[in-house]
């Protein structure tokens, strides 16, 4: 499965572990790229390193010096080169904005916006150097349309769209590309709160199903991933792209009856 | 009958630029005001011309926002309206801002709006208030030579949206304005103040309404979402920047 040209590539995914940055990790491994990838859990990382065959760098992304030097780790471990970031980890918490501790609220913004942040500029950095590169971003549909139920993670999400933007503004001239992808329901959604890793901590029970009849997959947003990774997609940077089964482009139930 | 007779309203950053015009703006329409802001003579400056009260509160200081939510709500016996203005502007691209640079950005920004929304509430509520929140026409359109700026204020903007979905129940409006170019500009930078020079916005590009924006501009927007003229507007989005981000060439020479 080489079409995408992606072989013998680089690639740094974080929050590769689990749900949609696993997938990842698995679909860029299996386009042929050498991949490194962050994670909290040495458990969970050993297991999907030994199943890809991809390099696990344990790192929290709270841990600035530690995720600085896991980008170096991974421009090492791909022989010198970083052609694709994939800042995909995250943290949810439900509840709206008041009945948010300020504890997880300051974590929500750590992790989702100022982690993305901090691995988009030190990606930046190696990319421009290196003449090019495609930094993907992991945001949700929530940063496109707030969903009041997660509503600290919603505002963090909307943040992390518009580094996403700004670094492909200021990266064009230079080759490097910077798109965000905005996953809707996915199963399994998700797992990381401010009150540590669940198999489910968002809780699907309330959802309602998109218009394609399912709910989305780590390896729908991960197809995405790869092809944006790809030269497929050279003339896009700065897109932020919905991958939701259609729920978020019009409203489906009448307001007013 | 002033419009906003009794209205007793807490104004962050109301020291300087546009938040001074906020103060006066409410004040002449027959507001209560208290605002807050770092500087003890700009305050009483602000405070001796305008007949509001001042309270010394550091935004990036969680005890001082605590401290000033209180001493408002005394001071006023409740609070009807909260016009969350404090804000930091940081002239920097994404890839040159330094980790210090950005979190003190993101504590201004973001951090301290949602401070002062979660310690105001129990007051709004039971006076069936309103928050009004001034983002930035960059949490709309972010802009490269600001970068941490435009990311805090598109994450503002986010904020004052699901403020109004938790608020509305309980009689409580949240509305967003976001000023495009103002003059006179920001003061308040992360290596410190800068005052803006007379006639810095000649050589700004023009909006096509011809003219940069003033505070008078946005204090009139923020008096129309304090008032009860907005009483049905709540999650309200408001761009006051004279058609500037209407389109993508909106003066003549942007983009070019």
């Amino acid at each position: 499965m080489t079409r995408n040209g992606l072989e013998g590539r680089s690639a740094l995914v974080t929050g590769g572990t689990s749900g949609i940055g696993r997938a990842c990790v698995e679909r860029l491994r299996a386009e042929g790229m050498a991949v490194t990838f962050t994670g909290r859990n040495v458990e969970r990382g050993a297991a999907v390193a030994s199943a890809t065959g991809a390099s696990f760098i344990e790192c929290d992304v709270r841990d600035r010096p530690g995720s600085d030097r896991s980008v170096e780790e991974a421009v090492a471990l791909g022989g010198g080169r970083l052609d694709v970031m994939v800042a995909n980890a995250g943290v949810i918490f439900q509840g709206s904005i008041e009945a948010t501790p300020e504890p997880a609220f300051l974590e929500l913004v750590e992790v989702n916006l100022t982690a993305l942040f901090r691995y988009s500029r030190a990606c930046f950095g190696k990319m421009r150097e290196q003449g090019g590169g495609s930094m993907i971003h992991i945001a949700s549909d929530t940063g496109i349309r707030g969903i009041h139920g997660i509503a600290a993670y919603s505002v963090t999400k909307a943040g992390a769209v518009a580094v996403s933007e700004l670094f492909a503004a200021e990266g064009a001239p230079f080759g490097v590309r910077s798109n965000a992808v905005c996953p809707g329901d996915v199963l399994p959604g998700v797992q990381s709160t401010p009150d540590g890793h669940g198999d489910h901590a968002e809780n699907p029970d309330g959802w309602v199903l998109p218009p394609s009849g399912r709910f989305g997959t780590g390896e729908d947003v991960a197809a995405l991933v790869a092809w944006l990774a790809s030269d497929e997609s050279s003339h896009m940077t700065g897109a932020t792209l919905r991958i939701d089964g259609g729920t978020g482009a019009a409203l489906r139930v009448l307001t007013r009856v | 009958m002033a419009r906003l007779d009794g209205v007793r309203t807490l104004v962050t950053g109301g020291t300087s630029g546009i938040g001074a015009a906020i103060v006066d703006r409410l004040r002449n329409e027959g507001a209560s005001v208290v605002f807050t802001g770092r500087d003890v003579a700009r305050g009483a400056a602000v405070a001796d011309r305008t007949g509001a009260a001042f309270v010394q509160a550091d935004a990036r200081d969680p005890d001082a926002i605590r401290r000033s939510v209180a001493e408002a709500t005394s001071r006023l016996g409740g609070l009807d309206a909260v016009v969350l203005n404090a804000g930091i502007l940081h002239a920097s691209a994404l890839s040159e801002t330094s980790d210090e640079s950005w979190d003190v950005v993101m504590e201004t920004n973001l951090l301290a709006p949602y401070r002062y929304a979660v310690a105001c509430l129990p007051a709004l509520r039971s006076a069936g208030g309103s928050i009004t929140i001034v983002s930035s026409d960059a949490g709309i359109w972010p802009e490269v030579a600001i970068g941490a700026y435009s990311v805090s204020k598109r994450a503002l903007v986010w904020l004052g949206r699901m403020l109004a979905v938790e608020g509305g129940p309980h009689g409580v409006r949240t509305n967003v304005v976001c000023p495009g170019d103002t003059a006179p500009g920001m003061a308040t930078f992360v290596e410190g103040r800068v005052e803006p020079e007379p006639g810095e916005a000649s050589g700004w590009l023009a909006p096509p309404l011809g003219r940069v924006g003033t505070g008078a501009d946005v204090a009139a927007t923020v008096a129309f979402f304090v008032s009860a003229d907005s009483s049905f507007c709540n999650g309200a989005v408001l761009l006051v920047d004279g058609g500037m981000r209407a389109s993508l060439r909106s003066s003549e020479v942007m983009n070019p």
